[in-house]
């Protein structure tokens, strides 16, 4: 019975919590890579859940300065390996959940800035390091890290928004780069960035009554939202999708309820974490975009989420506000 | 994860599992401290290239490694024999058969050929078979779309021809193929506004009507997919239309398209008993262009939101919004 | 005649095919070991078994396989020197054996075919160019859709690894003398030229419809006693053409009175086979058919500990006893059930069900390539022959499989034409004699080299129509008369007779007979030496295999009790679990099938969904 469905939030806990303590798995090892990001879902994740408190806060914060690159700046996603926009915005993000961004050293902090700024190139947009590829999410990336870091400036901030609006398209979403297909994630990154540098207003507002409808129509008739016309439903879109809507002011024109189950429905009630879709295998990105979906939708007593930054609302709400 | 089935794990399977793992880590750790290592020390070498690969292979996510690998190629350069480069192609082309959604490995591809020597434009020519090849077995691959543009653009580059006319084909192929391929919607609504601002059709007026075939055929082969609706809307709405026919035309084939989707949605009725969603949000679209003529026609668009909040709840919302806005 | 040679078996053929799938290291298939079938036949049979099979046909062959893989065990036997027994792919040599074995009326084979007419020509006969054994003849032809309950058996069984495919995507419907091809996906629906606006739509939905017919009764439902011709044209307004298409090419049915929950469910068989493997909706075992099949399920049933006998026959079964004698004077104990092919029947039995349905058969070997039927790069096709398109008025369908040397079948340059029909006495032979000149003739004038628009591949119709026709024959040729005529190296007919009706699948009730045994005995029927045998079904008229894996499960329930565990094995060596890729990231293998999900969702293929990658923040 849909009506019966619960978030398991204990579970989640549990299940978040296990993922370092996996050690034995090939896997763990296999998605060092992504450590940082990992812990950034997953403490984000837990701080949705009001269980901050599961992860050691000096242990992470220890973990997070030793992933920090100091040949070329910005964070990487462990130790050793190399400074990334990606990991960079991870980074920056578990310290001002924790509040202690001032656990950098003023030269690491100047080093990370310089990084993120440089890898601006002169149309605007970003790459995500010195090799060149060039993406919106690394456009949201470099804006959000400097929005944490109160180091916007406008030399930064009008080019890089002139690239996102480069990367609208006739159907009202936004694509990695300029003439790139439609993507919810990727509208994610481009009105994200835009909310956080307080430029939607370069949207008019026809734009905004096509993204909103070019969104909605995301939601398929089993609840759940995907990510691009005749694609199947995944539940990381609750996220992507949403946190769009919401940016734009039009939560409200999917269905909550219908999505809601959808979510829940992916829930693995036996050992936590959420999945993709129903009877898939669980992962930490997943549990904390459906977890991050039902927050925005203000269900389950969730604590309430930002949803340009996909951070708690009570840590975003101390962030100088653009333009300073 | 992703399309990955949750399965269940009994003791057996987990103590198999666990063996297995711990030969894997060993090895995966050992290689990976190595690597790291010589990373550190900025040890480039031909054997050390060949050790990059081996922990690329089994873990082809690892970006610091493809750092490793690029940093360790532009200190080698000149050590390196011609059949380096086409060896890193395969080597790229075997790891994309298997993990043909790996960001990294599409862009170390891009890397190679920007690198290659001379980066000459016959290997940009053949990557392009390669691309089509691939969105063969895929045809939405959003990495293989973004890369297919970057191929073309590199070829405009090198050739100072425009390739638009050959990727409008292309598309025409890909929706022939299937006519729910967004993907190749969406690269041909970015082709013909490219074709008409550089003069490449010579008869504009034509092409319109072939296209207005074009996507009249579409609608009826299938009126339920959205992705041929949305070029629908972008095509009654372009420029390329408005600038080419005059205004008497326009408005014709407005109405044209308008009778079209009214045979289509009563046709729907008739046979469900249910009228048809994207008929009666086409005919919003299309009276808000006929009010920009000053259409005299009486305003319907209440009476379409009206059932749409009936017979597409889910966006109910949306539709409350355009009743209260008009 | 010529050298009497078995052809080379499903064992002796896998050699090759190791070396082939060798290259691809990365995922060695894992197959069970081949012990068993080609190893030397034992000297003695084991005292007892649990079950003993009689006849290596399709159903008997998967049955043994299913129930050595459930434990039980099983001696499998046959009366002839070759496997297959009603499913066998045979030589020239074997055929005329065949033959005349049918028409000695002395064996139980004659209870079963009959009629059987054999023409050799003097050509094949003293040849130096053909040897019998280029060619395999099936006993009853079939082929396998992509969708279906025994390609999913054949794949969780492994069995397939024994086994090649070749795909068949051509389906040709014979209309006013011309054969014209499908237009059945979506892509073709879309492209099609001829098509009015309104006709595509119709056709769109249904198909669109006919996916997921059985979840919308309220659309049917009022049909559902009615023909399908009725519900296609009243419901859907179908043409006439769009119809014969639908309803004898994808449909297969035998005629426009087929009610329309069965031709629907026939139609969806069609269409959800099509681009599970690639764009065809149908394969084919290379070197034979069924005769293939039943081979590879009896190997697996050998590697799963099954005992295998040819030339063996069965005398007699004592039920209180429980004794079963073989010919050469051997007895074994079953503890179980003894199952027989009707055609493997002791002498004097007495409780062999009636064959009462007939399937009329003509097989042809002709020397022609006749790739021109085929699609590109494929060796078979279908054709079908709809109700009154034929000079004899045929009132019922006729069916033909045409192979061509491509499969390995027949020998280079030749090709075989399977036709078959349900109609009953010898009407059905005027029909299949119609049917085959009709053939004769498209062939001809398809082949001829002096045509004009040899290579066009669309031709204008009379009435201004184009027919995208690839297989080269539009109406504009109708009036050509061929010079040449068709070389025949062999032409056999026979009837076939089963107690499966046609346009059905077997009913369980076929295998109720002696159900009390023991308890009551006056079920026994005195003097008969198969009393308590259960008879298996005679292969149906049906040209795909639909029928074997429903005989083989009802089958196996009344012996094992529930079916439960049918080809219930898991060959786990080949499975160890470990994830291809890593606990976040979200990449995967686009390249792998489609998921049911899917399917439901679009005709077409699509995709699944695409990860994101680190589309993380």
């Amino acid at each position: 019975m849909p009506s019966e469905l619960k978030l398991h939030k204990e579970k989640h806990i549990q299940y978040i919590d296990s993922l370092d303590k996996k050690q034995s798995d090939f896997e763990y090892w296999l998605s060092e890579h992504l450590r940082l990001n990992g812990v950034y879902w997953g403490l984000t994740a837990l701080s949705l859940l009001n269980a901050k408190d599961t992860f050691k806060r000096e242990d992470v914060i220890k973990f997070v300065l030793s992933c920090f690159d100091d040949q070329y700046g910005g964070f990487a996603p462990f130790p050793k390996h190399d400074g990334h926009l990606l990991s960079t915005l991870s980074g920056l993000q578990i310290l001002a959940t924790y509040n202690s961004l001032d656990a950098l050293t003023v030269i690491r902090r100047e080093k990370c800035i310089k990084f993120i700024k440089g890898n601006q190139l002169p149309d605007g947009s970003f790459q995500g390091d010195r090799f060149g590829e060039v993406d919106t999410r690394f456009s949201y990336n470099a804006l959000s890290s400097l929005s944490i870091l109160g180091e916007l400036s406008s030399d930064v901030v009008d080019p890089a928004v002139d690239f996102i609006l480069k990367c609208y398209n006739f159907d009202g979403g936004f694509g990695s780069c300029p003439g790139a297909e439609s993507h919810s994630a990727q509208v994610f990154t481009c009105l994200g960035a835009l909310a956080i540098v307080n430029k939607l207003d370069r949207l008019s507002d026809h734009q905004i009554e096509e993204i909103g409808w070019w969104l909605c129509e995301r939601q398929l008739p089993e609840g759940g939202l995907n990510g691009r016309p005749s694609k199947l439903p995944d539940v990381c879109y609750s996220w992507w999708v949403l946190s769009s809507l919401a940016v734009i002011k039009k939560l409200d024109w999917i269905n909550y309820e219908k999505l809601r189950n959808f979510i829940l429905q992916s829930q693995d009630e036996v050992k936590g974490g959420i999945s993709d879709r129903p009877d898939n295998e669980v992962d930490v990105f997943h549990t904390v975009f459906g977890l991050a979906g039902l927050s925005l939708m203000g269900f389950d007593d969730l604590v309430p989420i930002d949803p340009a930054y996909c951070m708690p609302c009570s840590v975003t709400k101390e962030f100088k506000v653009y333009p300073y | 994860m992703h399309g990955v089935k949750r399965r269940q794990w009994n003791q057996e399977l987990l103590e198999q599992k666990k063996l297995n793992d711990a030969k894997n880590i060993n090895n995966y750790r050992r290689l990976t401290s190595t690597i790291l290592g010589l990373k550190e020390k900025k040890e480039y070498s031909l054997d050390n290239l060949q050790k990059s690969k081996e922990l690329l292979k089994i873990n082809p996510e690892f970006n610091a490694v493809w750092n490793f690998r690029r940093d360790s190629i532009i200190a080698l350069k000149e050590q390196l024999e011609a059949k380096f480069w086409e060896e890193e192609l395969d080597f790229v082309m075997a790891e994309l058969k298997i993990y043909p959604k790996v960001y990294w490995i599409w862009g170390h591809r891009v890397w190679v050929l920007n690198n290659y020597p001379g980066s000459p434009v016959s290997i940009w020519k053949r990557e392009l078979l390669i691309v089509s090849k691939l969105l063969e077995l895929d045809a939405r691959n959003y990495h293989g779309w973004h890369y297919r543009r970057i191929v073309i653009s590199s070829i405009e580059n090198r050739t100072g021809e425009s390739m638009d006319k050959e990727e409008f084909e292309y598309s025409s192929n890909k929706i022939n193929n299937n006519i729910s391929n967004f993907s190749a919607w969406h690269q041909r609504a970015n082709m013909i506004p490219a074709m008409f601002a550089n003069n490449e059709i010579e008869d504009k007026k034509k092409f319109i009507d072939d296209e207005l075939k074009y996507i009249t055929n579409a609608m009826y082969t299938d009126a339920e997919d959205q992705s041929v609706w949305i070029y629908i809307k972008w095509f009654l709405n372009s420029d390329i239309v408005s600038n080419t026919y005059t205004t008497e035309e326009y408005v014709k084939m407005i109405d044209d398209v308008k009778q079209n989707i009214l045979i289509i949605n009563q046709d729907d009725l008739d046979f469900s008993g249910k009228e048809n969603a994207w008929c009666l949000k086409m005919l919003i679209v299309i009276e808000e262009i006929s009010k920009r003529f000053g259409s005299q026609e009486e305003c319907r668009t209440q009476e379409y939101v009206k059932k749409l909040i009936e017979i597409d709840p889910l966006r109910k919302n949306r539709y409350l919004h355009l009743r209260n806005k008009t | 005649m010529l050298n009497a040679e078995r052809r080379p078996s499903v064992a002796e053929r896998r050699s090759s095919f190791l070396s082939g799938s060798l290259q691809n290291s990365m995922n060695i298939p894992v197959v069970p070991h081949l012990a068993g079938i080609e190893d030397p036949l034992p000297e003695t049979t084991p005292d007892k078994v649990d079950v003993l099979i009689a006849g290596t046909g399709m159903v008997e062959s998967v049955l043994a396989a299913a129930l050595a893989w459930q434990g039980s065990s099983v001696l499998h036997i046959d009366k002839n020197d070759y496997y297959g027994d009603t499913s066998a792919t045979l030589t020239i040599d074997q055929i005329s054996n065949w033959v005349n074995e049918v028409n000695s009326g002395t064996s139980s084979l004659s209870v079963c075919y009959t009629n059987a007419k054999l023409y050799i020509s003097k050509s094949l006969r003293h040849s130096n160019t053909y040897v019998s054994r280029d060619f395999g003849i099936d006993l009853s032809p079939k082929i396998l859709f992509a969708k279906s309950d025994l390609l999913s058996i054949l794949v969780k069984s492994r069995v397939h690894q024994y086994l090649e495919f070749q795909s068949l995507s051509n389906f040709h419907t014979y209309e006013n003398d011309s054969f014209e091809k499908l237009t059945n996906t979506k892509q073709e629906i879309f492209t099609d030229q001829n098509l009015s606006l309104m006709s595509k739509r119709n056709l769109m939905r249904f198909i669109k419809f006919v996916l997921v017919w059985d979840e919308q009764p309220e659309i049917w439902q009022q049909y559902a006693e009615k023909p399908i011709s009725d519900f296609l044209v009243e419901k859907f307004k179908l043409e006439n053409n769009q119809l014969y298409e639908l309803i004898f090419s994808i449909g297969l049915c035998y005629n426009l009175d087929v009610k329309t929950p069965n031709a629907l469910q026939r139609i969806r068989r069609y269409l959800t086979s099509f681009d599970v493997y690639g764009p065809f909706p149908v394969l084919y075992s290379k070197f034979g058919g069924p005769g293939e099949l039943s081979q590879g399920f009896c190997r697996s049933a050998a590697v799963a500990g099954s005992t295998y006998k040819l030339n063996s026959q069965l005398l007699s079964f004592n039920p209180t006893t429980k004794e079963a004698v073989f010919k050469d004077g051997s007895k074994i104990k079953v503890e179980e059930r003894v199952i027989v092919s009707p055609t493997q029947a002791p002498l004097d039995s007495k409780n062999i069900p009636k064959q009462e349905y007939e399937v009329h058969r003509l097989t042809c070997i002709v020397e022609k390539s006749c790739s021109e039927w085929f699609g590109e790069g494929e060796s078979a096709a279908v054709v079908v022959f709809p109700p009154n398109s034929l000079k004899s008025n045929n009132r019922t369908v006729v069916q033909a499989f045409i192979v061509g040397s491509g499969t390995e079948s027949c020998a280079k340059g030749t090709c075989i034409w399977y036709l078959s029909t349900v109609e009953t006495g010898p009407r059905a032979e005027l029909d299949l004699d119609a049917a085959l000149e009709a053939l004769e003739r498209s062939i001809i004038r398809e082949s001829s080299t002096d045509l004009e628009n040899e290579n066009d591949l669309i031709q204008l119709g009379p009435n201004g129509q184009t027919i995208i026709n690839s297989v080269k024959l539009g109406q504009s040729f109708k009036e050509y008369i061929p010079r040449e005529k068709v070389q025949f190296l062999l032409k056999l007919y026979y009837t076939q007779f089963t107690s499966t009706p046609p346009f059905d699948v077997v009913t369980p009730s076929v295998f109720e007979f002696s159900k009390e045994w023991p308890k009551d005995s006056s079920l026994l029927v005195p003097g008969a030496s198969d009393n308590n045998i259960v008879y298996t079904s005679m292969p149906c008229a049906e040209i795909s295999y639909d029928d074997v894996i429903t005989a083989a499960k009802v089958l196996y329930e009344k012996i094992v009790g529930s079916d439960d565990d049918f080809f219930d094995v898991d060959f786990e060596d080949e499975d160890i679990p470990t994830y291809q890729n890593n606990g976040d990231v979200q990449y995967q293998n686009t390249f792998e099938e489609d998921d049911e999900e899917d399917e439901a969702r679009d005709m077409d293929i699509v995709e699944n969904e695409e990860p994101m990658g680190e589309m993380e923040i």
